[in-house]
């Protein structure tokens, strides 16, 4: 059913596209500058409109990370916009000229955690995994639709689009539009969509994957409920001090996991779900922020047992806890 | 007949009770065990570990051939850092033995140093020789002590779960235990600390104290004008209602913390400040924030006007991501354009409204100097020839960073791919040596835990 749907709805297009219509669908792109870093509805479609012309062979995720910025970069090169690696209006004109975005296709699939692709030359029956996250290895994309993007594509040819794309979508190099230097004036739309939909990907910090986010948020969240913020970021601050540290294990799981050093891990309560709260001061703190000064340990005077942590020195008292070296 | 029929009820339930009970035992005795076990193979591999070492150690010392020298040094490098992390799984977190691990910690520093850096042109020296022979006697010292603790472990069958149960009480092990053998070991090591082959450890200074080398001659701002100096950077107005707390003597300068209230009726800012010269060392504002009305590229106009209004030297954004409703951004000043990378700072936007939430600036107020020497000895082109044939390089930049030994270096930073991996590399843009190769890490999927 779904199938024939796409089928009519390729037909249309292909027909659109022969008779020259402007085959402008699915949601265009907002008014922002998309740059290094972002994510959300924009990026997807970024993504898979370089893709749909072979500038851009990774998985679309909603991320723009390093495979997206040269793939951008690459494409300005080609068409002799100034090379920034900011989609600003000029180029995102262009793109919702020269290519497709099938929307309903790319967004179903993130949806469903399938592995998909977006080239241009290709059926998306074809370029459509299983649900789930696509263990089967399927032949997902026709092979000339492997070509890389071309290294270095001269200004005044055109690059090598897929073979049977229609004439009408072939980028035109040479269009009337020159190189303008991005103007960054641009009001953005405050209508777009930027809840992320589950399957897609996110950022993390240099060095960490999210799960070890995760597990410093559990300690945090364990040690400082109730804290004020700023006392979460520094638990978290703490815990990266530590690893730093060479009286102390070197990694953040192995200093949380230290036996004895601290409560919560000790109590069990480190297995509690973390409120978003602690995932951002860890964030925080991953980043650079650090509340504690350089502390190494912290205790609850109320509460502390050993005669030994009141010799260390203050640094700072957040909260309940205090911050000692 | 009442009276038999009640007998065998509670009959029934008292023999269901001591089954129950005999289960729960048996289940918690396993348990036990399990975690005693875990304490005694991490501390019987710590004795068999640090007596490995010094055996590798002495090894060292007797080698002559370059190549040997590297494969002993690149063992002891890593035996003593699976003895650290040995450290670290026995319920030592109540006790300090902070000494014992920091001697690891040196050996370890040192040792690496030595193995990965080309002796052909730079022999081992004297001192450093010297260094080995030391380190191979402490080895030696402490593993024997540690013998002597593990052959009463065994003898006496001494459970780490009891010690760790006194310890959490607060009564003392009293002597004779483990933990007093061990506390008398890294009472030893403290010893060690004294003769070490350099202060920091290959560590860099702390930065914390270069910021009070930086402010120590600046005037000392009194509460009221820190408050003012506060207002000022965050740019509230005049009335917005402030407290001020002294930082802690811990602190290598004088700081101060002031709490304003935000003039929009959110959360208060929290800022620190040195005492001294009143500089804004880090600003944060905790509040929720869930819709996201402007982009990334805007919020990093916002940060760096930020920077600009407040006199920051020119600064260049070198890195951006965005969390959900949340923008983070890494600005380094440049000269020349060359970037500064040891004077980054971090600054968080709020989404929602575009207000700055997170500002971290010690790095900045810490490093920032007018640097000498930013003219490169190699020309580009020499350093591209250092890189990997497979890296196809696609943006350069001048830079500062900071290397392994700690030391400023003025480098070609290059960006570059390779098979569908982003490598940042930083080739010293005077001898040539790579300085640094990182893989950019890619976007982190969401796994799908349903």
């Amino acid at each position: 059913m779904e199938g024939s749907v796409r089928y009519f709805l390729a037909t249309l297009i292909v027909a659109g596209g022969v008779l020259g219509f402007a085959t402008d669908r699915g949601e265009a792109f907002s008014d922002q500058i998309i740059q290094q870093g972002a994510t959300g509805d924009d990026v997807v479609e970024l993504q898979a409109r370089l893709q749909y012309i072979g500038y851009f062979d990774q998985t679309i995720d909603g991320v723009f990370g390093w495979g997206t910025y040269w793939g951008v970069r690459e494409y300005q090169e080609a068409f002799g916009m100034e090379v920034d690696g900011l989609v600003g209006s000029q180029m995102k004109k262009r793109l919702e000229k020269t290519t497709e975005y099938d929307e309903q296709h790319v967004q179903e699939a993130l949806e469903n955690a399938r592995e998909f692709t977006h080239y241009g030359s290709t059926p998306n029956e074809i370029q459509k995994g299983p649900k789930g996250s696509g263990e089967a290895e399927e032949e997902k994309q026709a092979p000339e639709a492997e070509e890389a993007p071309p290294e270095e594509a001269p200004t005044d040819e055109e690059p090598p689009a897929p073979e049977d794309t229609a004439d009408e979508e072939a980028p035109e190099p040479d269009a009337e539009e020159g190189a303008q230097p991005e103007t960054g004036d641009e009001q953005p739309n405050e209508g777009q969509d930027d809840q992320a939909n589950v399957q897609k990907a996110m950022n993390a910090p240099d060095g960490y994957s999210d799960n070890d986010i995760q597990i410093m948020a559990n300690a945090v969240h364990g040690e400082a409920r109730g804290e004020p913020y700023e006392g979460k970021v520094a638990v978290a601050a703490v815990i990266i001090n530590r690893t730093d540290d060479p009286e102390f294990p070197d990694t953040a799981n192995e200093v949380i996991f230290e036996p004895r050093a601290f409560t919560a891990v000790a109590d069990g309560q480190i297995y509690l779900e973390p409120e978003e709260e602690a995932r951002e001061a860890v964030l925080d703190a991953i980043n650079g922020q650090d509340p504690s000064n350089g502390a190494a340990y912290y205790y609850n005077p109320e509460t502390a047992t050993s005669e030994w942590i009141f010799s260390r020195d203050v640094h700072t008292e957040i909260g309940k806890h205090v911050f000692a070296d | 007949m009442f009276r038999a029929i009640l007998i065998a009820v509670l009959s029934v339930a008292l023999i269901g009770t001591g089954v129950f009970a005999y289960n729960e035992h048996q289940e918690k005795e396993a348990l036990a065990i399990s975690h005693e076990n875990n304490y005694q193979k991490a501390f019987h591999q710590l004795a068999f570990h640090l007596d490995h070492m010094q055996d590798e150690l002495g090894a060292s010392l007797a080698t002559n051939g370059l190549s040997n020298m590297t494969g002993s040094m690149a063992e002891v490098w890593r035996i003593s850092s699976l003895a650290h992390s040995d450290m670290g799984d026995l319920p030592m977190g109540i006790v300090p033995i902070d000494k014992t691990e920091e001697y690891l910690s040196n050996v370890a520093d040192f040792t690496h140093d030595v193995a990965i850096r080309d002796r052909a042109d730079e022999p081992l020296s004297d001192d450093e020789y010297e260094q080995l022979e030391t380190f191979y006697e402490q080895a030696g010292e402490l593993s024997g002590d540690l013998r002597g603790v593990q052959a009463n472990v065994l003898a006496d069958d001494i459970r780490w779960a009891d010690i760790e149960a006194d310890l959490v009480a607060n009564t003392d092990p009293g002597e004779g235990t483990a933990i007093d053998g061990i506390q008398q070991i890294d009472e030893k090591a403290k010893g060690f600390g004294e003769n070490n082959w350099n202060d920091d450890t290959g560590f860099p200074v702390d930065v914390g104290e270069r910021l009070a080398n930086v402010v120590e001659d600046k005037e000392k701002f009194d509460e009221e004008e820190a408050v003012e100096c506060a207002r000022e950077f965050l740019n509230t107005p005049d009335e917005a209602n402030a407290e001020v707390h002294e930082q802690g003597e811990g602190l290598p300068y004088e700081g101060y913390k002031v709490y304003v209230e935000d003039p929009d009726g959110e959360s208060n800012y929290a800022v620190e400040m040195t005492a001294r010269g009143g500089l804004p060392t880090s600003v944060m504002q905790d509040r929720p924030i869930t819709e996201t009305n402007i982009s990334l590229n805007e919020a990093s106009e916002i940060a760096a006007d930020f920077l600009d209004e407040r006199g920051f030297d020119d600064v260049e954004l070198v890195d951006s991501k965005q969390y959900d409703s949340i923008g983070t951004f890494q600005f380094v000043p440049t000269v020349n354009d060359v970037r500064l990378y040891p004077d980054a700072i971090i600054m968080k936007v709020a989404l929602d409204d575009g207000d700055v939430v997170g500002y971290k600036g010690t790095d900045y107020l810490a490093n920032h100097r007018e640097r000498h020497d930013l003219e490169p000895e190699l020309e580009l082109e020499e350093a591209l020839d250092e890189i990997h044939e497979n890296v196809e390089v696609r943006e350069e930049h001048l830079a500062v960073i900071e290397n392994q030994t700690g030391e400023e270096v003025l480098t070609y930073e290059l960006y570059g791919t390779m098979n569908d991996d982003t490598y940042q590399l930083f080739i010293n843009a005077n001898d040539g040596t790579e300085e640094d190769v990182k893989r950019m890490q890619g976007a982190e999927p969401v796994y799908d835990t349903l």
